[in-house]
């Protein structure tokens, strides 16, 4: 069956040619557009986990648009309850408090509102870019880091000093000078405009609190979150603290955009090409069997089925859309190692900074495209081999 | 009885016109038997060929296969009639294109399931009767026209069936070849005691034939002798 089915679709190699290359190509483009939104995931998940850690810990308040997030600290003594359920767990790797705070920060002839995140710089939470100066270290004080936008639009550079004004949390002022470390980037100019960052320790001197807003983790492996943040959330509830867990798909809004977004192409794309290779193969297996008729009226003669004869033509079909895969996803294989290795980069719109340009050349990302080159052939070869196999025989076998 | 028919129609209509290719037809055939169909062009001997065969279905009367009536069964029930009773040669050879003489022997075979070596001995046995072992790796395009019957031959005879028709199987062969393929067939039909019917308009081919049964406006011929239609020609066969 198979044997037959093979020198089939060989009958006729120029057309069988041009079949494998449409269904090759299909499976190629959409091979390389699965492999790039993989690795664009892959991006955006270690972007995400960098700048929200895998988990976060904090009243269910804290994460609201408007939320006051100051008016619902985890108190210290919290704290201390939430360290001892995080030790416990071994696939937690560490964790740090945070704190936001706004005010406005300048100098004595510029100033600018700000957001700023506070955290331990020992649990190096460094979620952007340092374009200028150095990090934050731990034991560091007055000290700032600012957003790319800012230092410019204040004339700031490191080593700088700036007065900083904000709001303790009980409603009072507080005024502080405040040297810039070092300036970063965020990759959107809104955010460079706008954030900074400061030591936990002096947030909370500012602040006139020993409270955090949130608690960031960090786990061995990002494949470990839900399972983590499940026995997280039994374990805080067992100690009776009022705190909820979120995990970085939750917090990461962006992500979860692209996701849904890149879903919908790839589900675009795959309906065109499924749409392309159904139609062509269609064209050609019609040709095919058409052009066989005395022969299928021959195989029925002398006793094939009519749904052996069905069977047979569909796994003509089988073959070529396996084949047509296989050269397709080698193919796709072979362009995506020449793109990884020339470096590309591009800039997206939103952003101003360049993001390479590459695919990931998964199984994961191979399949979809293999499944869809089979289907839309086994679909297209469907309807011909239906008609074929109810041919009357005598009409075939008279056919020329 | 082998293979016997009942008051045979068939009719075509295309449009007003009806074309009655088949009347009446009372026909059989026993075990071993070699009848000749005999008749102008238009007599309706390939429409007739094709209702004993099974591939087309009767306007009315009956074919009995072994007893059995056969106007009724389903397609799946008469392509399995098909494959383990009944052998088909065509005019035009109809070998399949993309298989080598071995593999269009063996094609029924690999449609009973028959077991590999048990297949390979019958190919070769049939191959070597049709004195063809020696091309049997050759695709049909690569035989001559006198091969590629005696190929057609061979997978007719390939599931041991009871009976072997043939639709004009020497109008597309040269006079020589023609007699060495007839003759071959009334050997087989000799040695094997399977029966076959040959329709032809080549008075020649058929004195091969036990019997000549002459057909004219789809109608039997010379209601005479034991059987009607039936004449007992002058049988020459080896054996
Ligand atoms: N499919 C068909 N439709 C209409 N008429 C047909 C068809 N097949 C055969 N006929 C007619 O039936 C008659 C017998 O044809 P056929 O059996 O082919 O004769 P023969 O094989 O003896 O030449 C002819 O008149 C032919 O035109
Ligand atoms: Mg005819």
């Amino acid at each position: 069956m198979f044997k037959l089915a093979l020198r089939g679709i060989l009958r006729n190699r120029r057309r069988t040619l041009i079949s494998l290359a449409v269904i090759g190509l299909g499976t190629a483009a959409l091979f390389l557009t699965n492999g790039y939104i993989e690795f664009t995931y892959l991006g955006l998940e270690q972007m995400s986990v960098n700048q929200t850690g895998h988990l976060q810990v904090a009243w269910p308040q804290a994460w609201e648009e408007n939320g006051d997030g100051q008016q619902h600290l985890i108190t210290p003594v919290q704290q201390k309850v939430l360290a001892g359920i995080l030790r416990a767990l071994p696939q937690v790797k560490e964790y740090g408090g945070t704190l936001s705070l706004a005010g406005l920060i300048g100098t004595d002839r510029q100033s600018t509102a700000f957001v700023a995140e506070a955290t331990d710089p020992a649990f190096a939470h460094d979620p952007w870019l340092l374009e200028d100066g150095m990090q934050l270290m731990p034991g560091d004080q007055e000290r700032i880091l600012i957003g790319r936008l800012m230092a410019k639009s204040l004339g700031a550079k490191p080593g700088d000093w700036l007065s900083l004004l904000t709001a303790t949390a009980d409603g009072a002022y507080n005024a502080a000078s405040v040297q810039v470390r070092g300036t970063f980037s965020t990759g959107t100019a809104q955010g460079d405009a706008r954030l900074a960052m400061l030591p936990l320790s002096f947030a909370q001197r500012l602040l006139n609190t020993g409270g955090i807003e949130k608690l960031i983790i960090r786990l061995d492996k990002t494949e470990n979150t839900a399972r983590v943040a499940r026995e997280l959330a039994r374990r805080m509830k067992k100690a009776g603290l009022p705190l909820v867990v979120k995990t970085w798909q939750e917090l990461s809004t962006f992500y979860r955009q692209i996701r849904t977004m890149y879903g919908a192409i790839f589900g675009f794309m795959s309906l065109i090409i499924f749409g392309l290779v159904f139609f062509s193969v269609l064209e050609v297996m019609t040709l095919s069997f058409f052009e066989r008729m005395r022969e299928l009226g021959t195989i029925m003669a002398i006793g094939t089925t009519r749904g052996q004869v069905f069977a047979q033509l569909l796994s003509e079909g089988a073959v070529l859309g396996l084949c047509g895969g296989i050269l397709g996803l080698a193919l796709g294989w072979l362009l995506g190692v020449g793109l990884n290795g020339a470096n590309l980069t591009y800039t997206p719109p939103e952003m101003n900074m360049p993001v390479p340009l590459a695919v990931h050349l998964s199984a994961g990302a191979a399949w979809p495209p293999l499944v869809i080159a089979l289907l839309s052939t086994l679909a297209s070869t469907i309807y011909p081999a239906w008609r074929a196999a109810r041919l009357s025989i005598v009409e075939a076998l008279h056919h020329v | 009885m082998l293979l016997q028919t009942e008051s045979l129609n068939k009719e075509y209509r295309t449009g007003a016109e009806v074309v009655r290719a088949v009347r009446s037809v009372n026909l059989a055939v026993d075990t071993g038997d070699f009848l000749a169909i005999n008749g102008p062009s238009g007599s309706g001997k390939t429409t007739l060929l094709n209702l004993l065969g099974l591939i087309d279905r009767p306007t009315s009367g009956e074919v009995f296969l072994e007893g059995q009536a056969t106007s009724r069964l389903p397609d799946r029930v008469l392509a399995g009639l098909r494959l383990r009773r009944i052998g088909m040669i065509f005019q035009t050879f109809n070998l399949i294109s993309v298989l080598s003489a071995y593999e269009n022997v063996e094609y029924s075979l690999l449609l009973l399931r028959m077991g590999a070596a048990e297949r390979r001995r019958r190919v070769m046995e049939l191959l070597d009767a049709v004195d063809l072992a020696h091309l049997a790796h050759r695709r049909p395009e690569q035989l001559s026209g006198g091969q590629r019957q005696r190929v057609g031959i061979a997978r007719a005879l390939a599931a041991r069936p009871a009976l072997v028709l043939a639709d004009e199987p020497t109008a597309n062969l040269d006079s020589e070849t023609s007699q060495k393929v007839m003759q071959l067939m009334a050997e087989l039909n000799a040695r094997l005691g399977v029966a076959f019917v040959v329709v032809t308009h080549d008075p020649q081919v058929a004195q091969f034939a036990r019997r000549t049964a002459y057909l004219r406006d789809g109608q039997l011929q010379d209601e005479t002798g034991g059987m009607s239609g039936v004449q007992t020609g002058s049988a020459r066969h080896p054996a």
